[in-house]
């Protein structure tokens, strides 16, 4: 057969693939904009495979069944792809109503205007009450006098050891200041040659992305009490003298004392170091017991978080994760609908005990799911210090991440690589 | 001629010319040819080169999405060159380059020149070649992050068979670029092995047979006859293959987030970081025009060295 397509067969075939290009471009509309009654979309980046049951279990039926004609869909991804999937969401108005964030994400959702402001709701929900999350808390989420977000977890960071190896190296209680932690960290040290059977203290994974050696960092200059900002955040913080002790203070640990690898040892799959026993001290948040209790059982009795050291001052850091409402949503008001459920007492209270996280809610430090372990995690909060509210966060602690690398691994010297990080980010902060 | 051509309104050779030109254009084929291109052309416009254009207005100016893009010059330009991770990420690709494109392509080829013969499992061991093509690149990065692995990893563990102790493959900066040079040609070395199977059935058998009854051995036969008659295709896996790396995300994203000391902090790695880690836009976009021209010119350093030396 050699039949020639005419004009009218094309037209036919245009016709025909316009028709289904629009019926597909239907289907890629936002959720939240097609439906009769109200179809919310949601994403969550901080979970696992408990949260997930959690949430199509329970979370999610609650929600439809106090509010009929009403669904969620959930997005479940992870922070490694997090945000540039919110920002070529927001670039094509395709957002979800409601959607998760992590700690530095305040600043910089007020700064772009994703973020709806929510004093006007919360100020009207006497029921719900924002007083029952802690004041440090609040202030994290309130730029510039707008409450962005929610919280929904605290990320408490604190010192957590294994009992055991302790207990052989010959001590009965977890240290309490930077010398005890030398002490103990060179006790419990297992060289094998060149390398580590055992670090002393693990100070960050041998892999991982970038940001693996800033974070605990934060907390040992936050010891020193040194800050990575000036409180008007238009100058870095990094050249003091406290900054100076703590990084001299973590490449001794690495060059001088050798308690600790760097690059550090790497995780066995999901078992982290300490959980693994390639480790006797690291400064973790109330993750570790969910792990240990999961993939580590036999180390549940072995493994405790204390307070946080003192160097010059007792502190460490705290991550506060929270929900916001998209700018994009069509209905700001009913999108609030969903995430005062989300936030609310009894719900925070499943989300939190799948996840073990610690609970944002004064109303939830007793709660059931909270173990001796997770009360002590809590008790640093009193001791926690929070991000400080940049915008541009993310691109501040690229050149100390850099600088970081290079003085850990003994290629600069401590003071040289500060003054480098403190000048890269005037730079940015310059430019900004 | 098109039958329809008699239904024109106008009498024969009294329409304007231009209307009979238009009108048998109207109905030829060639009409029909045009509407059906004009789609794909229009896809190419909307999804290739407005993008294109645009990048190229972009890296004129600051954005940050949520303001609009703001004129700044060549600030961008001036940054992608004074700024020393940029700087980095320019030597680290081409570094990359080098390293990896003239051993992946000899060994492609070499490899295509021992498979082309008739020898026993020669079509199993060529699904074995391809094999890491049709692999996704998360799949594949995942092993060679346990192969590279420090403590658990199974390079480290041959090498301590015979003595020789742990490498740190993808945190020593030493070793990391290596290790992520040697992923690439192993991923690559199947689509480039089955490019030059299809040049080597194109070289005429009695040419071989000339050079090997004039007495050539088989390197001989392959460095003066298999070689020389092989360069446009040799030009084609090399051009295509340094595209490639260029455009080598995946792997870095997966493996080594650009370190350790941004030693594998390439520059598509660093347009990723400004667009969607700082929001900077007119940085990246400033990056990815410096990248395009950079694989511009090394395209056409390839033709110039490559190209087949036309006869007198």
């Amino acid at each position: 057969m050699n039949k020639k397509l005419s004009r009218r067969d094309f037209l036919k075939l245009a016709a025909t693939s316009s028709a289904a290009t629009g019926i597909s471009l239907l289907g890629l509309q936002p959720i939240a904009a097609q439906a009769d009654g109200v179809e919310f979309a949601l994403a969550m980046v901080d979970w696992s495979d408990p949260v997930q049951t959690a949430f199509e279990e329970t979370i999610i039926p609650r929600f439809a069944e106090e509010n009929p004609g009403s669904s969620v869909t959930v997005n479940w991804t992870n922070w490694g792809r997090y945000n540039e999937e919110m920002t070529t969401a927001f670039a094509s108005g395709v957002t979800p109503d409601v959607f998760q964030g992590g700690a530095v994400w305040a600043p910089q959702m007020a700064r772009r205007n994703w973020a709806v402001a929510l004093n006007d709701f919360i100020s009207a929900d006497a029921e719900w009450d924002w007083d029952d999350f802690p004041a440090g808390l609040q202030a994290d989420v309130t730029i510039r006098g707008d409450i962005v977000a929610v919280p929904y977890r605290q990320d408490l960071r604190t010192l957590w050891y294994n009992q055991e190896m302790l207990a052989e190296a010959g001590f009965d209680a977890p240290p309490t200041t930077w010398e005890e932690f030398l002490a103990v960290a060179q006790a419990t040290t297992v060289r094998d040659g060149a390398g580590f059977d055992v670090e002393g203290y693990h100070f960050s994974d041998a892999s991982g992305n970038w940001q693996r050696d800033w974070q605990p960092f934060l907390m040992w200059l936050h010891m020193a009490d040194g800050k990575f900002l000036s409180d008007d955040l238009t100058t870095c913080a990094l050249d003091s003298p406290e900054a100076l002790t703590a990084l001299e203070w973590l490449v001794a640990l690495v060059q001088e004392h050798e308690v600790t690898s760097y690059p550090g040892l790497d995780p066995q799959g999901d078992l982290n170091v300490l959980a693994a026993r390639n480790a006797a001290m690291q400064l973790s948040n109330a993750d570790m017991e969910r792990v240990i209790n999961l993939y580590a059982p036999d180390e549940v009795e072995t493994i405790y978080p204390t307070l946080p050291l003192t160097g010059a001052v007792q502190a460490t850091h705290s991550w506060v994760n929270k929900f916001f409402i998209s700018s994009q949503t069509p209905d700001a008001a009913v999108s609030w609908g969903l995430l005062r459920f989300l936030t609310r007492q009894d719900i925070l209270e499943v989300y939190s005990a799948s996840n073990n996280n610690t609970p944002p809610r004064l109303s939830l430090l007793e709660a059931e799911y909270m173990s001796d372990k997770h009360k002590v995690v809590l008790e640093a909060a009193v001791y926690a210090r929070t991000f400080p509210q940049h915008h541009n966060l993310i691109a501040l602690f690229r050149p100390i991440a850099a600088e970081l690398e290079q003085a850990l691994s003994g290629n600069k010297a401590p003071a040289d690589a500060l003054a480098d990080a403190t000048s890269a980010i005037n730079e940015i902060l310059a430019d900004d | 001629m098109n039958p329809a051509l008699s239904k024109s309104p106008y009498p024969r050779g009294e329409a304007p010319d231009w209307r009979a030109r238009l009108y048998r254009f109207y109905n030829s084929q060639a009409f029909v040819a045009f509407l059906f291109l004009l789609v794909p052309v229009l896809l190419l416009t909307a999804l290739k080169i407005w993008p294109v254009f645009y990048n190229l207005y972009l890296s004129f100016t600051r954005y940050e999405l949520f303001e609009p893009p703001r004129f700044v010059g060549l600030k961008n330009y001036t940054y992608v060159f004074n700024n020393s991770v940029t700087r980095q990420s320019i030597i680290n690709t081409l570094l990359f380059t080098i390293e990896a494109v003239p051993i992946g392509t000899a060994l492609a080829l070499t490899i295509a020149k021992l498979l082309d013969q008739s020898i026993r499992g020669r079509v199993f061991l060529r699904t074995l070649y391809y094999l890491p093509v049709v692999s996704s690149v998360v799949v594949s990065a995942m092993i060679w992050r346990w192969i590279y692995s420090p403590q658990h990893g199974l390079l480290n563990y041959f090498l301590g068979l015979v003595g020789i102790p742990p490498q740190n493959w993808l945190n020593d900066p030493n070793l990391a670029l290596i290790s992520l040079v040697i992923v690439t040609i192993w991923g690559s070395i199947g689509s480039n092995m089955v490019i030059f199977l299809a040049g080597l059935q194109d070289i005429p058998r009695d040419v071989i047979e000339a050079a090997r009854v004039d007495g050539a051995n088989p390197l001989q036969n392959f460095l003066f006859i298999t070689v020389p008659l092989m360069r446009p295709v040799i030009l084609f896996v090399v051009v295509t293959f340094t595209i490639s790396i260029f455009r080598n995300f995946g792997l870095i994203f997966m493996l080594t987030q650009g370190g350790p000391f941004n030693r594998t902090n390439t520059m598509v790695w660093e347009v990723y970081q400004n667009v969607f880690g700082y929001l900077r836009l007119g940085r990246g976009a400033a990056i990815s025009v410096v990248m395009l021209l950079i694989v511009l010119l090394l395209t056409l350093i390839s033709f110039r060295v490559l190209r087949e030396r036309q006869g007198p």
